[in-house]
């Protein structure tokens, strides 16, 4: 797996509402497309027309990364628990880890106040007051 | 877009008839005539998307295109929605539309998943849509 594909992964799995997506591994029997199939979990027949359209904003990125234009096989919940739970498992830990990674690099300085309205002085002890 | 040579290529197929026998075949497939009959969702949905590609097969032989596929004479399945949108023959939803019918006829045919009645019956839907429009244009 080369990392522009991995990459756009990343971008696709926030487009689909973190939905477990993965470049497909080698299938039984051929058809056009094989190494260009792209597999999206937890994603139900009502869903499946609005997530393609959603995927449109990343389609020539997906195309330049996949070398071609890419096959979209949805699984739909009951089959991804089914047939690729360990799959969805392993995915989503890896999900909550790189979001605890990332939460755990953000600088607490970059964060925003709690409250505008409330002033604290270096080196006070006293609870803040709301300003009058 | 994409550049092709359109050049009148014959083409013995009559991809139209097709399309509209195998949209018959994916609708027959879904009926449950009685109580004992299952719908046949995987079959359905294999046979609608063939319907949809014969539909489109047939606009772009009407137009002139050549077959792109280097093995055979016939135009790939994995492109096919792509470059009919740069020719002209679908727009976005429509190509939309064929993608999300050749990954359910990918998963049909290939995959370990049952593919469920929402799905065959949606993609039945969509490949009359398209037999629809795209054959109508052509009486």
């Amino acid at each position: 797996m080369n990392d522009v594909r991995e990459q756009q992964l990343v971008a696709v799995r926030a487009i689909i509402d973190g939905r477990p997506v993965r470049w497909s591994s080698p299938q039984p029997g051929d058809y056009d497309g094989r190494d260009r199939t792209l597999e999206v979990f937890n994603a139900d027949a009502g869903e499946q027309r609005d997530l393609i359209r959603r995927l449109r904003a990343v389609r020539t990125e997906l195309e330049n990364a996949a070398g071609g234009p890419v096959v979209i096989v949805f699984h739909t919940r009951k089959e991804s628990a089914r047939l690729y739970a360990d799959y969805i498992e392993q995915a989503l830990r890896s999900e909550i880890a790189r979001d605890v990674a990332a939460a755990e690099s953000t600088p607490f300085e970059d964060s925003p106040p709690l409250a505008t309205d409330v002033g604290l002085r270096p080196g006070a002890r006293s609870l803040p007051r709301r300003v009058a | 877009m994409v550049s092709i040579a359109r050049t009148v290529y014959p083409c013995l197929v009559r991809f139209d008839e097709k399309a509209r026998e195998n949209l018959e075949a994916a609708e027959r497939l879904l009926s449950t005539v009685n109580d004992t009959d299952l719908p046949l969702n995987n079959a359905a949905a294999s046979r609608a998307y063939y319907a949809a590609y014969q539909a489109v097969a047939d606009r772009a032989q009407q137009e002139g295109i050549r077959f792109d596929s280097s093995r055979s004479n016939y135009y790939r399945h994995d492109t096919l929605a792509a470059l009919a949108r740069d020719w002209r023959i679908l727009d976005d939803e429509q190509s939309d539309e064929l993608v999300l019918l050749y990954g359910l006829r990918v998963k049909a045919d290939y995959m370990a998943d049952q593919v469920d009645y929402d799905e065959a019956a949606g993609a039945t839907d969509s490949a009359r849509r398209l037999v629809d429009v795209l054959l109508e244009t052509n009486r």
